[in-house]
């Protein structure tokens, strides 16, 4: 019955000198496949959120997400996602107000040169605190503000 | 880190992106199941390059000053998993990466800008100069391993899905406690010897296996007799450690050469 016992212990013992270069050989399609799993979902503070609007505007489309809670406990940390696309290239430099709640109020005014990445945020609402992200992704321009309600 | 805050949001919370990129959540975690599954905690000893950090100055001075240390401390490891996977959970930050991890001194060191990149580079440096460097030189224990690191601490849990233990043949054990000093983790004590294998904070390095003068500890592989093909076990494990050691740190190493290669070309490290 022991030896019985051992044979799938030194299979797998075996095995394991297998694993590690198909861990790593196999890493990219492994890591694509844990991904797409049904179960994995990206938590919206890394994804962005949910989209609340998309419009154009000075040719520019624009896409605001849905405010985040930043913090497990609570909400009143928040941030908020836009994202701004012209087709294939960026204007050398992005200059837009922005309504993140759809009151029909500018809540923030960002300057973005899209050449060197440097951004100017202007809040307007008092709920509009900081800058915290502000990044080419692929052919948009991301911006993340910093919220506190 | 991703697991506890992943179990209660049911979303994976990290600051990295999910496939792609440097470090992606998914290759990561590849990883450590596959590295689980092939050594278990062995990667600790085999693999990590920031335990060679640890390992080479616990290896400087032949006989240590400190001696005896408490074995209650390889526990720490396990509360500082907790408690970064817990505040992480609830900050949505990586604590750990953002304000403990000494090996920030050796990567990704932040220029100074404000108060609080300062406050993290004093931390980083502190616990890199104790833990990394002073007290394994005064001790001659993987200290920063064996009491900090929570990626350590999680491996030790994962290593149940691992085929390699160490174990301590009692009949042949002289009870000369020569493999408690040599281990560097405060993995064994008299306890752990009594039972016949060391705690689950063994990183299979082997030294208490060179130390032992009986040839009373050795590789084993579970299920199988404890007293048999010792070197079955042996070569079983050590084939495929070695193996993670080159894959995993030929790249690295292969850079180095080419930095040297130039800077011997052309006197200059950049390219």
């Amino acid at each position: 019955m022991r030896k019985i016992l051992s044979i799938p212990a030194y299979l797998w013992a075996v095995a394991c000198f297998l694993l590690v270069p198909v861990t790593f050989v196999k890493n990219d399609a492994f890591a694509k496949q844990l991904a797409t799993l049904s179960f994995m979902k990206v938590h919206p503070v890394y994804s962005g959120g949910e989209v609340n609007r998309t419009y154009e505007k000075d040719s520019l489309l624009i896409t605001v997400n849905k405010t985040v809670a930043v913090t497990l406990v609570g909400d009143r940390k928040q941030m908020v996602q836009v994202s701004f696309s012209k087709g294939k290239q960026l204007p050398g430099m992005i200059d837009q107000t922005i309504d993140y709640d759809l009151d029909g109020n500018s809540d923030f005014r960002v300057i973005v040169n899209t050449s060197n990445g440097e951004t100017n945020l202007t809040p307007i609402d008092q709920t509009v605190k900081s800058l915290w992200l502000s990044s080419r992704l692929k052919e948009d321009w991301v911006i993340r503000v910093n919220l506190e309600k | 880190m991703v697991i506890i805050p992943a179990v209660l949001t049911k979303s994976i919370i990290f600051p990295g992106s999910i496939i792609g990129g440097f470090a992606s959540i998914a290759s990561m975690l590849v990883i450590v199941i596959g590295v689980s599954l092939a050594l278990g905690r062995g990667f600790c000893s085999w693999g990590c390059f920031y335990g060679g950090w640890d390992d080479g100055a616990s290896r400087i001075v032949k006989k240590p000053k400190i001696k005896k240390i408490n074995p209650v401390f390889r526990w720490i490891s396990f509360a500082v998993l907790l408690l970064v996977a817990l505040i992480s959970a609830a900050s949505l930050n990586p604590v750990y990466c953002d304000w403990l991890c000494p090996f920030k001194t050796v990567t990704e060191f932040e220029k100074v800008t404000s108060v609080t990149v300062l406050m993290k580079t004093i931390v980083f440096l502190t616990l890199f100069a104790a833990l990394v460097i002073i007290l394994p030189v005064l001790t001659g224990k993987r200290i920063q391993c064996t009491t900090l690191c929570p990626m350590g601490a999680l491996m030790a849990l994962t290593n149940k899905i691992n085929v390699f233990d160490v174990r301590i043949d009692k009949e042949k054990c002289s009870s000369c406690e020569k493999c408690i000093a040599a281990c560097p983790t405060l993995s064994l004590n008299k306890e752990e010897m009594a039972a016949g294998k060391p705690s689950i904070t063994c990183m299979k390095c082997g030294k208490c296996i060179d130390a032992c003068s009986k040839q009373a500890i050795h590789y084993h592989i579970k299920g199988t007799p404890v007293d048999k093909n010792f070197s079955w076990a042996r070569n079983l494990f050590l084939y495929p450690a070695f193996l993670l050691l080159v894959i995993f740190l030929g790249g690295p190493m292969q850079s180095g050469i080419i930095l040297i290669i130039n800077l011997i070309k052309t006197g200059t490290l950049i390219n």
